[in-house]
C-alpha cells in the first residue's frame, strides 16, 4: 500500500444536476399532488421512494423553504375543506364527525411525516421550525379547533355529555366520542405550549365538576343520613376515578379532579358529618352495631388526612364522655370500685374494637384512644384505688374456679387499665394493703394467681416496683416454715395447756406499716406469745418482734343460754381485738365503753368499730345499752347476750365498714390495715403515698445531682420527671419544693454565678 | 397473493437494475427509511420491491452488506469487527447512508 503507484483515486462525485427554481417547482408539484392523494386515501398508488426522494432533493438543493411553505399551505387547504363540513354539522353529530376528521388528519399526518422525514431531520432542525407532524397539529388547532362553530361547540357538547353521565341520563360507561375529544385535545395541547387547548378544557371541566358536586353534596347532605352520604360520596369518587381512567385523563388532571371531589364531598362537610344528629360519626360511636358504618366513613375520610382528625376528635370526646359518666357513677356511689373497673374494661373493649375495625388500627387513633383513657382515668387518683380494689376482688373471689388461662386473661385486662394510670404508686400502695390482707387472712383464690399478678406488674414497671410485694410473699413462706418448726418444738416440749397461736413474721418495710401500740392481751394469749418470742429469738438473735394486734383473728368457743339443757355452744370467728373484748365478759356481765378501753388499751376508734360489729342485729353477741347505731359516750354499756342464737355452729363476725361510723376529723389520712381508705376524699392521693413521693423525688434529685454535680433547674426537673414517670407524674412545683428542702438541708446549693443552676454538695 | 418467501424477503433494485434480495426483518431493523417504506401504506409496502433510481448497484451492494453488518452487531457486547470500506466508494456510500438513515 505504501507504493505510490497504487494510490487510490476517489471517483468523482456524480453530481446531480443542480436544481433550479423551475425544477424545484416541478418536484414540489409531485409532492403536492401526492398530498392530495394521501388525504384521499390513495397512497397505495404512490411510490414512497419517489416522494421521499423528491423531498430529499428539494431539501438537498436548498429548496427546503419552498417545500416547508408549500406543505403548510397544502395542509391548510386540506384542513379548510374538512372544517367546512365540520362547522355545518348539527350538534347531534358534531362530536362523531369531529372524531372522524381528527382521525383522518392523524393518518394523513403520519404518512406525510414519513415521506418528509428527511426534511424533519435536516431543514427543520437547522431552521428551528416545527416538525411536520406538529405543524399539522398546530394548523389543525388554528384552522379547525378555533373555528367559531367548532371548538366552542365541541367543548360545550363534551362537558354536557359528561354532565349527562353524572346525572345518570346516559350510561356512565366508556363513550368513544368523549375519549376521542380528550385524546385530540391532549395531542393538540402537546404541540402548542403557548395555547394549550387541553388546558382550556381541563379548566372548564374542573370548574363544572366543582360546581356540580358543590351543589350535589350539599343537597344530598341535607336530605340523607351521614352513612348514606358516605356511601354516595364513595360511589361518586369511584365513578370519577373510573371516568378519569376511561377518558385517559393525564394524572395532572386526575389529581385535581379527585382533590375537587374530596374537598367537596369530604373536607367541606367533615365537621357536619361527624357532629350531625342522629346519624353522624359521633352519634354512631355509641351504637355497637354501627362499626361497619363507622369503617365506611373512616375509609372515606382517610382520603383527606386532615378530616380524619375530626373522627379521632369525636372518638376522643366520646371516650372522655363515657369515662366521665363512669367516674360520676362512681362518685355518686351508684357503682362500687370494681364495677367502675369493669365499666372501664367494657369501654376499652368497645373502643378497641372500634379502633381496630373502624379506624383500621391506625396508629394515630390508637394513640388518641390511649390519651383519652389516660385523660379521664387520671383526673384524680381514684382510678388507682378502684383498680386496686378490683384486682383485690378478683383475687379474693372473682377468680375462684377459673382456669389458668382465664386468670391470666383477667389479670392482663387489669394491667391494661394499670397502663393508663399515671399514679402507679397510689395503686401500689392500695394493692400492697390489700395483698397484705389477703395473705394474712389466707383469702387469696390461688397463690399462682397472686404471683402472676406480681410478675405482670414487674413486667410493666420493673423490678423495683415489686420488690416489696415479693418480699411479702417471701415472708409468708418463711412464716410457714417457722410455724412448722414451732409446732414440732411444742411437741417436743409437750406442753398441752397453752393456747395455740399461729404467727406470721413480717419484715418491717415490706408490709404496709402501722405504728399501732399493741393492746393488752388476755393472759393466756400473752403466755403463748411470750413462748413463741422466746423460741423465735433464740433462733434469730438480734431481731425484734413487734406484735400487730390490730391484725389477726381468733376462734372462740362460747357458750350461750342458761340452764344445762339450753346451753348452746358456738365457735365465733373474731378479730384479735374482738377476742380481747369478749374475753373481758368472762368476768363481768356488763361493761362500759370506758372500762373496756381502759382494760384493753385498744385505740378508741378501732374499739368502737369492733364493738359495733359485735352488736349488729345479725350477730348480737353483745347488747348495747344505748339506742341507735353509734356509740355516743364513754358511759354506754355493753352486756353479754345470753340469748344469742344462730343456725350455724361456726359464726363468723364480719367487721362493719369503717365509713359508716367514722368521724371525719379524726380519720383523715389514715390508711387502715384493711385498706378501707374511705376517709380520704376519693380521688386525692393518700397521705402515705404523698410522703413516699417526697422521698422518691428527693432520692431522684440527689441521685441525679450526684452524677451531674451541677445542673440547670429546668434540666433537673425534666430528668426527675423522666425517672419517676413510670411510678407517678410529679408536678414541677412539687419537685421545686423538694429541691428547696434539699437546699435547706444542704444537699444542694444554688450556683453563685448563675441563679438557675444547682450544685451538688458532697 | 404473495408467497411466504416474498413476505420474508424484500427486493432492492439499484439504479442500474441490480436486484438484491434481503430478509425483510433485517432491512426494517437497520434502516429507518426502508422501514417507513415497507410499513407504510404506499406502493412499496404492497409490492415488497423498492427501487432506488439514485443509488448505483455497487453502492447498494455495500449498503446491503452494511445493513446485515449493523443488524448483526448492533446489540453485540463483544468487540465489533471493522467494516471495510473501499475509499473509492466512501463518499457515495455516505450519501446513501444519509438517504436511508441507517
Amino acid at each position: 500500500m505504501a507504493d505510490s503507484k497504487k494510490r487510490f483515486n476517489i471517483r468523482p462525485f456524480r453530481t446531480h444536476q443542480p436544481m433550479d427554481r423551475a425544477d424545484a417547482n416541478a418536484t414540489w408539484e409531485i409532492l403536492e399532488h401526492a398530498m392530495d392523494e394521501i388525504a384521499n386515501r390513495n397512497a397505495s398508488q404512490l411510490s414512497f421512494e419517489e416522494l421521499y426522494r423528491a423531498a430529499y432533493n428539494l431539501v438537498l438543493h436548498k429548496h427546503g423553504a419552498l417545500l416547508y411553505e408549500g406543505v403548510t399551505e397544502k395542509l391548510n387547504a386540506i384542513l379548510l375543506q374538512s372544517v367546512e363540513t365540520l362547522a355545518a354539522q348539527p350538534n347531534e353529530t358534531l362530536l362523531e364527525t369531529m372524531a372522524t376528521v381528527w382521525n383522518e388528519h392523524m393518518i394523513t399526518m403520519t404518512m406525510i411525516r414519513d415521506i418528509l422525514m428527511y426534511m424533519d431531520r435536516t431543514y427543520v432542525i437547522q431552521q428551528r421550525r416545527r416538525v411536520v407532524y406538529e405543524l399539522g397539529l398546530h394548523l389543525f388547532r388554528i384552522t379547525v379547533w378555533e373555528h367559531p362553530a367548532v371548538g366552542p361547540r365541541v367543548m360545550e357538547l363534551t362537558l354536557d355529555l359528561i354532565n349527562l353521565q353524572r346525572i345518570g341520563k346516559i350510561p356512565d360507561d366508556r363513550d368513544a366520542r368523549l375519549q376521542n375529544v380528550v385524546r385530540m385535545l391532549l395531542e393538540l395541547g402537546r404541540a402548542d405550549f403557548q395555547a394549550n387547548v387541553y388546558h382550556e378544557f381541563e379548566t372548564a371541566f374542573l370548574s363544572t365538576t366543582l360546581e356540580f358536586y358543590q351543589q350535589e353534596s350539599l343537597s344530598f347532605l341535607s336530605n340523607n343520613t351521614a352513612i348514606d352520604y358516605a356511601a354516595k360520596a364513595a360511589s361518586r369518587l369511584e365513578a370519577e376515578a373510573r371516568r378519569a381512567k376511561t377518558l385517559q385523563l393525564p394524572v395532572t388532571t386526575e389529581g385535581p379532579l379527585m382533590t375537587t371531589l374530596e374537598t367537596e364531598w369530604i373536607q367541606r362537610h367533615s365537621r357536619v358529618l361527624v357532629d350531625m344528629e342522629p346519624s353522624g360519626f359521633s352519634a354512631m360511636l355509641q351504637d355497637d352495631t354501627k362499626v361497619q358504618s363507622l369503617r365506611d366513613m373512616y375509609d372515606l375520610f382517610v382520603r383527606v388526612p386532615s378530616s380524619v382528625d375530626h373522627l379521632r376528635e369525636a372518638l376522643a370526646a366520646r371516650i372522655k364522655q363515657d369515662g366521665a359518666a363512669l367516674v360520676q357513677d362512681q362518685e355518686k356511689g351508684a357503682s362500687d370500685p370494681s364495677a367502675f373497673c369493669r365499666g372501664v374494661l367494657v369501654m376499652k373493649a368497645k373502643y378497641d374494637r372500634i379502633v381496630n375495625e373502624a379506624f383500621r388500627d391506625e396508629k394515630k387513633a390508637q394513640k388518641r384512644m390511649k390519651e383519652s383513657f389516660e385523660d379521664f382515668l387520671n383526673q384524680d387518683a381514684r382510678a388507682a384505688s378502684c383498680l386496686a380494689t378490683y384486682v383485690d376482688e378478683l383475687l379474693r373471689v372473682g377468680l375462684r374456679g377459673a382456669t389458668e388461662v382465664q386468670i391470666l386473661d383477667s389479670l392482663n385486662q387489669a394491667i391494661v387499665i394499670f397502663r393508663f394510670l399515671s399514679d402507679k404508686d397510689v395503686f401500689e400502695s392500695f394493692y400492697k394493703q390489700q395483698l397484705a390482707k389477703r395473705l394474712l387472712g389466707g383469702r387469696s383464690v390461688s397463690d399462682d394467681a397472686e404471683r402472676s399478678m406480681v410478675s405482670l406488674l414487674k413486667a410493666e414497671c420493673g423490678y423495683q416496683f415489686t420488690t416489696k410485694l415479693e418480699g411479702m410473699f417471701n415472708d409468708m413462706r418463711i412464716s410457714r416454715e417457722t410455724r412448722d418448726k414451732y409446732k414440732s418444738f411444742k411437741r417436743q416440749e409437750g406442753e398441752k395447756n397453752m393456747v395455740d397461736i399461729e404467727v406470721d413474721v413480717l419484715t418491717t418495710g415490706y408490709w404496709p406499716s402501722q405504728n399501732v401500740p399493741p393492746c393488752t392481751l388476755p393472759v393466756p394469749i400473752q403466755e403463748s406469745i411470750d413462748r413463741f418470742s422466746k423460741f423465735y429469738l433464740d433462733k434469730h438473735t438480734g431481731r425484734k418482734l413487734k406484735w400487730q394486734t390490730n391484725t389477726g383473728a381468733a376462734e372462740l368457743k362460747v357458750t350461750f343460754g342458761t340452764g344445762p339443757d339450753k346451753y348452746r355452744r358456738h365457735e365465733l370467728c373474731v378479730s384479735t381485738y374482738q377476742m380481747c373484748i369478749l374475753l373481758l365478759f368472762n368476768d363481768k356481765e356488763t361493761l362500759t365503753l370506758a372500762q373496756i378501753r381502759q382494760q384493753t388499751q385498744i385505740p378508741d376508734q378501732e374499739l368502737r368499730r369492733h364493738l359495733i360489729s359485735l352488736c349488729t342485729p345479725k350477730n348480737r353477741i353483745l347488747k348495747k345499752g344505748s339506742k341507735g347505731r353509734g356509740i355516743i359516750s364513754d358511759e354506754d354499756t355493753f352486756t353479754y347476750n345470753m340469748d344469742f342464737t344462730s343456725k350455724l355452729k361456726r359464726v363468723r363476725i364480719p367487721l362493719v365498714k369503717e365509713a359508716s361510723m367514722v368521724r371525719p376529723e379524726t380519720a383523715a389520712g389514715l390508711i387502715g390495715a384493711d385498706g378501707k381508705d374511705a376517709h380520704v376524699a376519693p380521688g386525692s392521693v393518700p397521705v402515705s403515698v404523698e410522703e413516699d413521693r417526697r422521698h422518691l423525688v428527693e432520692a431522684a434529685i440527689v441521685r441525679i445531682m450526684k452524677a451531674r454535680k451541677a445542673l440547670n433547674h429546668n434540666d433537673l426537673i425534666a430528668e426527675v420527671t423522666r425517672q419517676l414517670t413510670n411510678r407517678f407524674q410529679p408536678t414541677p412545683q412539687f419537685i421545686k419544693k423538694r429541691i428547696e428542702s434539699l437546699i435547706d438541708r444542704e444537699y444542694l446549693e444554688r450556683s453563685e454565678r448563675e441563679h438557675r443552676v444547682y450544685n451538688y454538695v458532697a | 397473493m404473495r408467497d411466504a418467501e416474498a413476505i420474508a424477503f424484500v427486493k432492492l433494485v439499484s439504479a442500474d437494475g441490480h436486484e438484491f434480495l434481503m430478509a425483510r426483518t433485517v432491512a426494517i431493523a437497520s434502516s429507518k427509511t426502508i422501514r417507513l417504506m415497507l410499513e407504510g401504506s404506499f406502493r412499496e409496502a404492497q409490492d415488497n420491491v423498492i427501487r432506488f433510481p439514485d443509488i448505483a448497484g455497487y453502492v447498494l451492494e455495500r449498503v446491503v452488506k452494511y445493513l446485515h453488518y449493523k443488524t448483526q452487531h448492533s446489540t453485540s457486547t463483544s468487540r465489533i469487527p471493522e467494516f471495510a470500506i473501499e475509499p473509492e466508494v466512501a463518499l457515495e456510500l455516505l450519501i446513501a447512508a444519509k438517504y436511508l438513515d441507517c
